[in-house]
Formats: structure tokens, sequence, C-alpha cells
């Protein structure tokens, strides 16, 4: 063979390979762009190679690629420090290649990029080849110059970050953006706004203990309870002046009149909405407040 | 409803500036995250709850006259790209949960939209 030949050769068979080179290293990256000049990186290198001794090219590309996403990714996470405001993926466009090169889908959405920004870049590597590309853990283990037990404990690490870290019920911060949504919709008694923010089985109970007027038996359903606090607004929010707090660990709303809190709100929130109001308002209880 | 039938309503309220209907198609506690790498103006924090980030979706858009949305192939899922004079201006990316949008991802960056700007013609 020539060696012009012999070149034509080694970019035939680097063109068959290169979509699946550019899909490990864009999900090591979530950046096309890093991606791309690193399988270009990898061109070259197998340009300057004795491919004479080469075996396996999707093998040894394949090590390659993932080797030096590796290095680019320990540089990436310093460069993303400096970087101003959220970062986010580069978008791909998948409209030609909806796998982007790899057998499975794995690994491409934003969610599951963004969750794997925070592994280190073993881990990444390791779960990417894995979930996506479907190598045995024989074959990453000599990609990554480890041993399969170890292989094996980066992806279920890698994989418990992925699944257990979604959809988690309703935080400390969204408890409080639900309650100061509520007050803000029930001061002005917009009901389309309460049944908005309200689950369908939305339940509000108060523990007026006698003393304040308030109706302490449960009120049901996204459309009643609306209806019930739209009604009561302009008697209840007269001069009241609201204050958030933190009681017993939970976010809530101190509602004070001339300088006196009268009652206690909170509110519980799931994904789909408010799921139970607390009206707090036996001044007996109201002590350790004020 | 499907994936593309929530991302579809989401489309149109962005490029009708509905904000009440954007609002209906979004989870009480979605996340908004925008990426600007500060070379546009954008939220430079991520934004929670349904009325704030339908608040800032409707805002980017209205600083986008005539903008045109359309559906794409973002990531192996449905997304948007948002177009000026055929410029992509934006891609977005969203998680649906059943009939609902539980995060909005919105890439500005040109930086990271330029492999957008030079896709074939039969990508549009």
């Amino acid at each position: 063979m020539t060696d012009w030949e012999d070149l034509e050769e080694a970019a035939k068979v680097f063109a068959e390979l290169r979509p699946r080179l550019f899909g490990i290293a864009y999900r090591m990256l979530a950046s096309a762009s890093e991606a791309e000049d690193l399988v270009q990186d990898v061109w070259l290198r197998w340009q300057a190679t004795d491919r004479g001794v080469v075996t396996n090219p999707g093998a040894y590309l394949a090590t390659a690629t993932t080797r030096l996403a590796i290095n680019v990714a320990k540089s990436a996470r310093v460069r993303r420090e400096t970087y101003v405001g959220p970062w986010l993926p580069e978008p791909v466009d998948t409209s030609s290649d909806p796998l982007l090169g790899a057998e499975r889908g794995e690994a491409l959405e934003f969610a599951v990029l963004l969750l794997l920004e925070r592994l280190s870049p073993n881990e990444r590597a390791a779960y990417v080849l894995r979930e996506a590309f479907d190598y045995p853990y024989s074959d990453i283990a000599e990609i990554l110059q480890t041993s399969e037990p170890a292989v094996r404990q980066l992806v279920s690490r890698a994989r418990k970050q992925v699944t257990g870290d979604r959809r988690k019920p309703v935080s400390g911060v969204e408890q409080r953006e639900l309650l100061s949504a509520f007050v803000t919709a029930a001061r002005s008694g917009d009901l389309a706004a309460l049944e908005k923010l309200f689950a369908p089985d939305v339940k509000s109970l108060s523990d007026g203990g006698g003393i304040v007027r308030a109706s302490r038996i449960p009120v049901l359903g996204a459309d009643r309870v609306a209806r019930y606090i739209a009604a009561f607004k302009d008697r209840f929010w007269v001069d009241v002046d609201v204050r958030f707090a933190t009681v017993n660990g939970q976010a809530a709303a101190l509602l004070r009149h001339d300088g006196e809190t009268f009652a206690v709100l909170t509110v519980h929130g799931s994904a789909e909405g408010i799921e139970q109001v607390l009206w707090m308002m036996n001044p007996g209880k109201l002590g350790a407040v004020g | 409803m499907t994936t593309r039938e929530v991302v579809l309503r989401f489309a149109e309220a962005c490029a009708a500036g509905d904000t009440e209907a954007l609002v209906r198609v979004l989870a009480v506690d979605v996340e908004l995250v925008v990426d600007s790498g500060g070379r546009v103006l954008a939220p430079l924090r991520p934004i929670r709850g349904w009325s704030a980030s339908a608040e800032r979706v409707i805002a980017l858009f209205a600083a986008r006259p005539a903008a045109e949305v359309e559906l794409a192939d973002v990531n192996g899922g449905t997304g948007l790209v948002v177009l000026r004079a055929g410029v992509t201006e934006a891609v977005i990316s969203l998680a649906v949960d059943g009939p609902l949008v539980t995060a909005v991802w919105i890439v500005l960056n040109p930086d990271k939209l330029r492999h957008w700007n030079h896709r074939s013609p039969s990508h549009g």
C-alpha cells in the first residue's frame, strides 16, 4: 500500500467511527464545539499512529476519545467556575441522528447532562460508555485503566445520582413561593389565581379555638376553598401587615394587626399545588412567634 | 397529551405572548434556567415557580419582536428554536411530565448557537 492509499484508508475508517466518537465526547463535555475540537485532535493522532499494529480501530479510537475527554472535562470544570450566570449544555440538533452516535438515547437530554456535570469525569465516562454505548464492563475497565469491580462501582454511583436526584417533593424554597403566591391571591380575592395554586383536593383548616371567629370545619376542594377565601378577603385583610418567617422549620406568613400577630398561615404543597392551608388563629398558641 | 403537544402549547403561548396560557402548561414548581453567558440580557439565576417563570419567558419573547418559534429536535427530544430574520437566537429544551412542563432550559449564549446557525437547509 502506498502512503496515499494508507492515509485514504485511515480517513475512511475514521469517518465511519466519527459519529460515535463525537457522541462520546459530547456526552462527556456537554459542548458540541469542545467535542468537535476533541474529535479533530483524535483524527490528528490517528494519522500519526502506527496503524499497522492496531487490531481494533474502533476500540483504539474510543479509548483515545474517552481519555482526552476526561482531561478536557477536568479543565472545563475550572472554566465553568467563572462562567457568568447559569451554565447549560450546548444544545445539539438531533433531527438526523436521534441517538447521536450511540446505541441508546441515554445521557443526551438536558436534565441528565446537568446531573452528569456534578460527577467526576471518570464516573461520567463509565456511565456514558455503559448506558449510552452499551460497552461491556471489561472494555470500560481497559479504557479507564482500572479494574472491572471499580467500573461497576463508578456506574452504580452515577446511576444513583442520575435517577435519584430527579423530581423531589416540593422543597422549602418552593414552599415559600407557594405561600407568597397564595397570600397575594388571597388578599386580592383573585378566585382564578387561587384555584390555579391549589391541588384539586386542597383542604383549608383553622384552629380558631372558638376565640377568634373562624371556620373550624375544614373546607375541601379547589373551587370551594377558593370561594371561601375570596369571600372573607374584605373583612380579613384590612390593615393587615404580612411578614414571612420560618416557624418550626416551615415557611409561614405572620399576619399582624397593629403590630400584633393574630394569625400564622402555612401551606403544604406537592407537585400538584397547595394540598393544605392551615390558619393558626388561636391567640394562646401565638405567644412564641409574635 | 403527548410531550409534543405540551411543547406545542408552550410554543404557542410564547409566540402569542400569552402569560396566562403559558402558566397553564407549567408545573407549579417549574424551574427556568437561562444560559446567556452574560452576553445577552437574561436572568442570572435560576427561577422557580410558575408565575415568575412564565413572566420571565414572556419577557424574553417581548424583547424579541417578530421572533418565530419552531419545534426542533433538541438533544433527542422535542424542543424549540427561536428565530429572527433567519438567525437562531435561542434554543429551548423542556422537561415534560404528563401534561406539564417541569423545567425550561433556554440557551441564549450566541457561542452555543453557532451550530444552529450553520445547519443544512434540510433541517430548516
